[in-house]
């Protein structure tokens, strides 16, 4: 940045320079964006429920509630182990399986790049309830089939249990972090690696001591991410722990919007506590990329990374690559597709195979608007997932190339909307607009401002990651050979943050078709999205009827992901 | 599907919120009036200005399945359009409210639970109506302010999967189920305070409190979602549910699946409502919603599509037995006393 | 010592295409000698070197080091890289920078199968590092260094483990003019110290004609010469050799005849009769090109005696301080001489030009 911004202090003074325009552009849309919700619950946070008998009070009730009782600290104590279990084990999956995709010679990982992701599009009650049906003690069919086998009087696996709530949730979000240690490995420089092996290290040793420490930055981010991400979840817990008395810590947050008056405050001042970690988060990866360069990996050194020729070993490697897919992908795509052929669910036997049917997908394709729901999705996740990569490259482009005073709290600006549950968000949101009308209220538009918010904190996530590992001097010689600041931006940081940038925006373009706690409260007749059609089977208790629409979404998108990768392959870019 | 479809949306969705501001200035003293009216032309009167403001906007949390029909069926016979947003009952408050707060005055008409129909009322966004078809309904259901009226019921009752479950083994009565034998074998919802609540006030503070604790003691299974019970007892994960809504145990049943229920007294019974918005820009049509959801041809409707109806003028197989109400308004008012007692007793373990 | 026989070695590219990097490569290095490949970018020298570390899998050849074979495509051998032991400098140094010094010195003693106590690494390293001057630098943050200092402690790196073979790719390529010089120097006063048999890959050719003790000249995947680097300069086989190596000039010409002694022959050129070089046996007729690099282009001003003098005439000088580089027109052929400043003939100016016959070395033709 140094010299970058030194040109342009001198060129300035003869021509406005634009980049000013789109710096200034980007970071008052995120600050606005971030801060509204964020301004909102906190004030909040300071009131009692406004209801028609009784104006709204100041107090500091909500926080002693909240903070005051035995019974937070032990919900706080159980989301914690919860959330690092989750997290960690999605992160050990998902970056031994990036590391192997991108790093050795394993065999069949091409095609394991699409398969991957298949999960993230699963809805999440819906994965859920496939695991309850695979490791339900009573019914699971694992458990059923591991009890004939074996002859076992106990059922081996309890979904029912804290390490069954987080294998679900880990393995569910494990693309995640398979998507951002991708991008880490990506964009990292082989030769690193290569000189490790050279030293006469084998394969262990150069991932442990070189590859992971290299990625430190990287690394930590992810984890951030995940941690944040499963604290907020709530499908799994209630779904999962409930059953067997674990509550987590957002159960309190849903309890307290869903009393009547609805104690948005209470829910604030709880929020305030996932508001604080993740700050803590932000503040310490952050502190690690001002020491970036320590970390920038990407040289621009002309390089072909070579794959790490495992040997007889990559046998077990892609007996991990089976294992994980008949886990994650086969096994719940099973179940799907099991009962999206039968008329309401039941354990597989010889009987209900005589009942298989049609139905389910005749239900589907009839379904009203749901052409419309598509496109609505459609619009709204790839216009979400563009414009959050765009506008956080350059966000991060600023926390982690410049040295502006500041900078760490643009970045935690920009991160905390996803400390948020997506109903009080949603909530926060539809407030604002209510009351500033510009119009946005009942269209689509504010749809996407409500997704643009939530999926903000994960687009920078994802670029951050990458924009760590480029080197200044990349940006610097592009400045030097006399390259605007938007032509180096556009030219050569762009081209050079793809691995984090496409990572992210199937990631968000992902997670936007899913969305569900804010659309559902925002939607209006006109502008319906796929997760309420999704939410409205599963409310309906047509669960055979949602598995037919999981089998189609899964279907759909495997057949663009290969489409993806052969177009990718045809005009010769790396995916 | 066209972009060109999506402005025209957009343009609708503008026109409508010019309507909403329109009837603003008019609401709601005149709409009062309209929904209080009682003369001999009433229904001529409120059909054809029904017909002049053309569409009716409403917010349900009544599943699509129920809800569309409904919708269709009003719609093919006024010919006036229906505008329907579907949520959670928690949602349909939340959003009435809120848009109310920000004098967004888009809904005419509200469908949904009986206690959230009541926050509604309490937060003075309902008026009171008058509907030939309300003298149909149980008067012992229809709140004193008469806001709003109930036009549904869901019944707590025993649901069972009929391939582990013999009908003749269930007991007669809930303390039945106290039984060492049923230990493993029962399920309850996770979020059903109000039907302790109103099992202990009907059977008295001793008895009742002596049976739930003896039944937090055989540690039942708990569900979250209603639905989800019912499902998981088709599919054999809960032999028993003690709190299935009987609509939802009855939906599968027709679909052919291994679940049947009965009901054992007391038979807890929570009403849904409807009511009208105080400032409904379509006041005419949002009457004669609601008027059409009452009248016995909506309340046959229901019944069809296995609902228990609320009019005591069409008899259905989903309420013919003996059961008390749940009081809304009490729930409410002593939601925190109960659910704190519920959590204890059922959700930490 | 290090033997490489017909060495394939082939890659699909980004598109999927095959880049035939490196095709029937084949050569041998002593013991303790420095080797080096020279040859523009993308010629297949640092896909030899790769392969020779084990960082490629070659289609076909085989590779041995003191007849311990590290790869043989038909006896399906392929040591990893990290088992064969040899050093390795990467022309971007791979420092790995959440290391200091020490430590990234100290790797290679870590992780191999050696099992060295700590006090026996501490020395090894110092030592290696004293060697390379960086020993006061031993705590300093890798990404601290300078461009100098971060070559000098790849080359420590690789070093340390007193590897059997050390590799280097383009080493000197990121330092500045003055700096490569030095090290240059430095980095033979190494090798030859050390007695370390070494492979090098540089584009440079005044780098490998300053190091090696024989040099391979690559082009397009194949080796076209290899010797000693005043073979290599003095009698290069082909004109892309004698073009890359050096400047030259190139004169077409025809066998008339055989020469006065062994290997010389009369030839007859645009400009006139010359008496050349070859290395090879020359038929009368043959249409050759020969070369003759500019320091060999005596410029006198009164005519000299001996064969191949010609009168030319001054068309451009450009004074370097050194030499000064003369342009002379023979009839409509130029000539590049590089003489010695104290010659001041003016432009326009006749001055005769005097090729000495075993300067003149016949060239394939490619």
């Amino acid at each position: 940045m140094g010299t970058a911004l030194g040109r342009t202090f001198h060129t300035q003074v003869r021509t406005f320079d634009w980049k000013w325009i789109a710096i200034g552009l980007c970071v008052a849309l995120t600050v606005y964006i971030a801060v509204v919700p964020l301004a909102f619950l906190f004030w909040q946070s300071f009131f009692t429920p406004q209801t028609a008998s009784k104006a709204a009070e100041f107090t500091l009730g909500n926080y002693a509630t909240a903070y005051g009782s035995s019974e937070t600290l032990r919900l706080f104590w159980t989301s914690l182990k919860f959330a690092f279990g989750a997290s960690l084990f999605s992160f050990v999956v998902g970056t031994l399986l990036a590391w192997m995709n991108e790093r050795t010679n394993t065999p069949f990982k091409t095609l394991f790049f699409a398969l991957s992701i298949i999960p993230l599009i699963i809805p999440g009650v819906l994965f859920t309830v496939a695991w309850i049906l695979l490791g339900s003690p009573k019914i699971g069919i694992i458990n059923l089939v591991l009890q004939n086998a074996l002859g076992l009087e106990q059922p081996p696996f309890d979904v029912y249990s804290l390490w069954g709530m987080i294998w679900v949730d880990g393995l569910h979000y494990s693309p995640m972090a398979f998507l951002l240690m991708t991008a880490a490995f990506r964009a990292m420089d082989p030769s690193l690696e290569e000189s490790a092996t050279m030293s006469g290290a084998n394969i262990f040793q150069v991932a442990w001591r070189v590859t992971l420490k290299l990625t430190w930055p990287a690394i930590l981010a992810t984890l951030l991410i995940l941690f944040v991400r499963a604290i907020e979840s709530f499908e799994v817990p209630a779904l999962l722990g409930l059953p067997v008395g674990i509550q987590v810590f957002t159960s309190s947050i849903y309890q307290a919007v869903h009393r009547y008056p609805s104690q948005i405050g209470l829910a604030s001042a709880y929020g305030m506590t996932l508001l604080v970690i993740t700050s803590a988060g932000v503040y310490f990866v952050s502190r690690l990329s001002s020491r970036g360069n320590r970390y920038a990996t990407m040289t621009g050194k002309g390089f072909r990374p070579r794959k790490i020729d495992l040997g007889p070993w990559r046998w077990l490697a892609a007996a991990i690559f089976v294992v994980y897919f008949l886990l994650i992908v086969a096994l719940p795509f099973a179940v799907l597709l099991w009962s999206s052929f039968q008329k309401f669910y039941s354990v597989p036997s010889m009987q209900a195979l005589q009942n298989l049917t049609l139905d389910p997908y005749r239900f589907i394709f009839t379904y009203p608007n749901l052409a419309r729901s598509v496109w609505n999705t459609l619009l709204l996740s790839f216009g979400c997932a563009t414009l959050i990569m765009l506008v956080t490259s350059v966000i991060c482009w600023i926390v982690v190339k410049t040295k502006l005073p500041g900078r760490w709290l643009l970045d935690n600006v920009a991160s905390l909307p996803m400390v948020f549950p997506g109903l009080v968000l949603g909530l926060a949101i539809m407030i604002f607009y209510l009351n500033v009308d510009i119009g946005v209220y009942g269209t689509m538009w504010i749809m996407f401002i409500a997704y643009v918010t939530r999926f903000m904190p994960y687009g920078l996530r994802y670029n951050t990651a990458s924009m760590l590992q480029i080197h200044k001097e990349l940006e610097e010689s592009a400045a030097m050979s006399g390259a605007s600041w938007a032509t180096t931006f556009r030219r050569v940081i762009l081209p050079l943050l793809k691995p984090g940038l496409v990572a992210g925006w199937i990631y968000v373009m992902i997670v936007s078709i899913r969305e569900l706690s804010s659309s559902i409260l925002l939607y209006s007749p006109g502008t319906e999205v796929i997760s309420i059609v999704i939410w409205e089977l599963w409310e309906n208790g047509q669960y055979v009827e949602l598995s037919a629409l999981g089998v189609l979404f899964i279907l759909a998108l495997f057949v663009l992901v290969l489409l993806a990768q052969w177009l990718g392959k045809k005009f010769g870019v790396r995916e | 599907m066209t972009v060109t479809t999506t402005m025209r949306q957009a343009a609708a969705a503008a026109a409508l919120m010019a309507g909403a501001a329109l009837a603003l200035a008019q609401a709601p003293a005149r709409n009062d009036e309209i929904y209080r009216y009682r003369g001999v032309d009433r229904d001529a009167r409120l059909i054809e200005r029904a017909k002049q403001e053309g569409t009716v906007v409403l917010y349900t949390s009544l599943a699509p399945a129920e809800s569309r029909p409904l919708a269709a069926a009003f719609e093919k016979k006024h010919g006036i359009k229906v505008d329907l947003w579907r949520a959670l009952s928690d949602k349909v408050l939340q959003r009435t409210i809120t848009e109310a707060n920000g004098r967004r005055h888009a809904v005419d008409v509200v469908e949904t639970n009986g206690p959230e129909m009541e926050m509604l009322s309490r937060e003075k966004l309902l008026s009171e109506f008058h509907s030939p078809h309300v003298a149909d309904l149980p008067q012992n259901a229809i709140p004193p302010h008469r806001l709003w009226m109930p036009d549904r019921l869901n019944f707590y009752v025993v649901a069972y999967n009929t391939t582990k479950v013999q009908k003749s083994e269930l007991p007669a009565t809930y303390e039945g189920f106290t039984d060492a034998r049923w230990k493993g074998r029962i399920g309850i919802e996770a979020t059903d305070a109000e039907w302790m609540a109103t099992l202990i006030k009907t059977w008295g503070s001793d008895k009742g409190m002596a049976f739930f604790r003896k039944l937090a003691a055989m540690k039942p299974d708990v569900r979250k979602g209603h639905v989800l019970l019912a499902e998981l007892i088709a599919a054999g994960e809960v032999p028993v549910g003690l709190t299935v809504y009987n609509g939802n145990a009855e939906t599968l049943k027709r679909k052919g699946a291994p679940i049947d229920w009965v009901p054992i007294e007391p038979v807890a019974a929570r009403t849904q409502g409807v009511g009208v918005a105080k400032n409904a820009p379509h006041p005419h049509a949002a009457l004669l919603f609601a008027d059409f959801v009452l009248s016995p041809e909506g309340q046959t409707l229901f019944e069809s599509m296995g609902r228990a109806p609320a009019s005591t003028r069409v008899k259905s197989r989903m309420k013919a037995f003996p059961y008390i109400m749940i009081d809304t308004a009490t729930v409410l008012d002593e939601a925190d006393k109960w659910e704190q007692l519920w959590d204890e007793l059922f959700i930490r373990k | 010592m290090l033997k490489v026989e017909g060495l394939f070695t082939e890659y699909p590219n980004e598109r999927g295409q095959i880049v035939k990097a490196a095709q029937d490569v084949s050569f041998e290095v002593p013991e303790g000698k420095l080797f080096t490949l020279l040859g523009p970018s993308g010629c297949g020298k640092t896909t030899t070197l790769r392969s020779i570390a084990g960082l490629e899998r070659p289609r076909a050849g085989e590779i041995s080091v003191n007849d311990r074979v590290v790869y043989s495509s038909s006896r399906n051998i392929f040591v990893a890289p990290n088992r064969r032991g040899f050093g390795m400098v990467f022309q971007s140094y791979a420092i790995w920078p959440h290391m200091n010094v020490f430590e990234n010195a100290a790797f290679p003693l870590e992780v191999g199968d050696l099992r060295l106590s700590r006090k026996e690494i501490r020395e090894k390293v110092l030592r290696v590092l004293t060697a390379v001057q960086l020993d006061q630098l031993a705590d300093r943050e890798a990404t601290k260094l300078s461009g100098g200092q971060q070559q000098r402690l790849a080359l420590a790196r690789a070093l340390v483990m007193e590897p059997q073979l050390l590799l280097l790719d383009e080493p000197l390529s990121n330092l500045d003019a003055k700096l490569r010089e030095r090290m240059r120097f430095e980095l033979k006063r190494l090798q030859r110290e050390l007695k370390i048999t070494t492979v090098y890959v540089t584009h440079d050719q005044s780098e490998a004609l300053a190091l090696s003790h024989a040099i391979a000249v690559m082009n397009e995947g194949r080796i076209q010469q290899i010797g000693t680097p005043r073979e290599i300069y003095e009698r290069p086989l082909n004109r892309f050799v004698a073009d890359f190596v050096g400047t030259t000039n190139f004169l077409e010409g025809t066998v008339l005849a055989r020469g006065a002694d062994p290997g010389y022959y009369r030839v007859g050129t645009e400009i006139g009769q010359f008496e050349i070089l070859s290395n090879e046996e020359l038929r009368s007729n043959d249409r050759i090109v020969f070369s003759v690099r500019p320091e060999d282009v005596e410029l006198v001003e009164a005519r000299p005696e001996g064969r191949n003098v010609w009168e030319a005439r001054v068309d451009q000088k450009v004074f370097l301080g050194e030499f000064v580089d003369f342009q002379v027109k023979l009839g409509e052929r130029i000539l590049l001489a590089r003489c010695h400043p104290s010659l001041r003939t003016r432009i326009g100016d006749a001055i005769f030009v005097k090729l000495h016959p075993e300067k003149c070395v016949a060239v394939k033709a490619d």
